[in-house]
């Protein structure tokens, strides 16, 4: 109970008076029990001093044998106001934080980053304490899908103190040729060394030579009847030549690999930052990146914990090389050219030059590939 | 005296109209639990109260019950409960 029961102890007198007594005055009694010459009961902590008189016409003594209650227990608390406040104090709080948003998390997106959304979704409501009662949700999604045509579908749940934004990335549709009359042309020059026409009527041999736009299988093909329009079809493979050149000078500016960094840690906490460094202004030339360290519970980042931003000075360093450190290092880069070449076409034989110059070592690399040559251009019709 | 004549014309009507005993006349309704708890209706006052045994002033007159660990768990000018093991319940 709230208010407290005791359990009394009656001594002497008239036990059964006092209990008539306390009936007439309307005070509850209950457990009443004889032990011996003593007789037990109990009260609400409230009617003791009510008993009292009633006690004293009897010749009762009165003892209190135990207390129970809430109103016992926060009794040695009694001058402590400072938990009543603290208390008083948490109940508010956790009553306003509670209600608010503390927590965004983002999911379904791949393509578009958290960040953009977040920047998006911030005019419109949804930030760090935000009420979930003041977001119009049909006009968020509206503007939102308007500021990020990327995205097809957005929604914002609330789920406790957490908006859990889930949104759908728009799938690009693949190009569909439509079943208009094309040709095939030469996307560059070369030597033609095979040609499977499926649709459409071969112009070239194997052994021609091509130049960049030539007809390669024709779309307009001869009948009894005139000329038939057709979508051409085929893989016309071709063997073509490609230059690579890398010119590394014997000094150059390149990048500091190891650059000044300057953290600036802050401890953020509900969408408030408190910086923990000092606040000197730093000049320079600089990149910022910025990771957010939060604290987790049961698998849940809270809106508490550290974040760091890093300046990274763009320094740069002279570097200067001899004539073999040059040439090693332009070989290395061609070597990379290469690799990436070799992704789109096949390499069959490679023709390296090099030349050493005043500004440094160039290596220039001739190669001669095998690749898929063709490429659809829609028929001209009356000479459009 | 007036009383007692008033108790005795009151039970003659309610055995003359067949009707339920207690309804015109003032006696107490003792209601027994088996031997473990006994609820006492119109009970005016505690005249003995010891740990095996209690008696009761009703408005039909007193009540002694007997018994033991007897304990009243309930006491309020309207009615009384007594829990215990009961031996015994006697008018006198």
């Amino acid at each position: 109970m709230l208010a407290g029961t005791v359990l009394i102890e009656c001594e002497g007198g008239f036990p059964e008076r006092f209990l008539n007594e306390a009936s007439n005055r309307h005070i509850a009694l209950w457990d009443v029990s004889r032990k011996g010459i003593s007789l037990f009961c109990r009260c609400k902590a409230t009617d003791y001093r009510l008993l009292r008189p009633v006690a004293h016409t009897a010749s009762v003594r009165m003892r209190v044998r135990e207390r129970h209650g809430l109103s016992f227990l926060l009794r040695p608390f009694r001058l402590r106001w400072g938990l009543a406040v603290g208390m008083i104090l948490f109940v508010v709080l956790l009553q306003l934080l509670s209600s608010r948003v503390w927590i965004i998390r983002i999911s379904g997106n791949e393509q578009v980053s958290s960040d953009a959304i977040r920047e998006v979704l911030e005019p419109l409501g949804i930030y760090e304490g935000t009420t979930p009662s003041a977001v119009d949700l049909p006009q968020l999604q509206l503007t939102a899908l308007q500021q990020l045509p990327e995205l097809v579908w957005l929604t914002v749940n609330f789920e406790g103190s957490t908006a859990l934004v889930e949104v759908r990335e728009r799938q690009e549709a693949k190009p569909i040729i439509p079943d208009q009359p094309t040709n095939i042309v030469a996307t560059q020059d070369g030597v033609i060394i095979s040609i499977d026409a499926v649709s459409g009527q071969a112009m070239v041999k194997v052994g021609d030579a091509v130049t960049e736009g030539a007809l390669l299988i024709s779309g307009v093909m001869d009948s009894k009847v005139g000329p038939l329009l057709k979508h051409a079809e085929g893989i016309v493979t071709a063997r073509t030549a490609h230059t690579l050149t890398v010119t590394v000078p014997f000094e150059e500016e390149v990048p500091d690999v190891t650059p000044r960094v300057v953290s600036r840690p802050c401890l953020y906490l509900l969408g408030l930052r408190v910086p923990l460094y000092a606040s000197i202004d730093i000049e320079g030339d600089y990149t910022q990146e910025t990771t957010q360290y939060p604290l987790c519970a049961y698998g849940k980042e809270l809106p508490v914990g550290v974040e760091v931003t890093r300046l990274i000075f763009a320094e740069t360093e002279c570097c200067t090389r001899t004539e073999e450190e040059a040439r090693a290092e332009a070989q290395r880069r061609l070597a990379d050219l290469v690799k990436t070449l070799q992704e789109e076409v096949c390499v069959e034989s490679e023709l390296l030059t090099e030349v050493k110059t005043d500004e440094g070592w160039t290596i220039t690399g001739t190669y001669t590939c095998v690749e898929s040559i063709g490429r659809y251009e829609p028929l001209q019709m009356d000479g459009k | 005296m007036k009383r007692e004549k008033r108790a005795a014309i009151s039970s003659k009507v309610e055995k003359i109209l067949d009707m339920p005993v207690g309804v015109l006349s003032e006696i107490a309704r003792i209601e027994l639990s088996g031997n473990r708890q006994v609820l006492i209706e119109g009970c005016r006052g505690i005249v003995k109260y010891d740990e095996d045994q209690i008696q009761l002033r009703t408005v039909g007159g007193t009540v002694r019950f007997t018994g033991r660990e007897l304990c009243m768990t309930s006491l309020n000018p309207a009615c009384a409960v007594i829990t215990g093991r009961l031996l015994s319940l006697e008018f006198l």
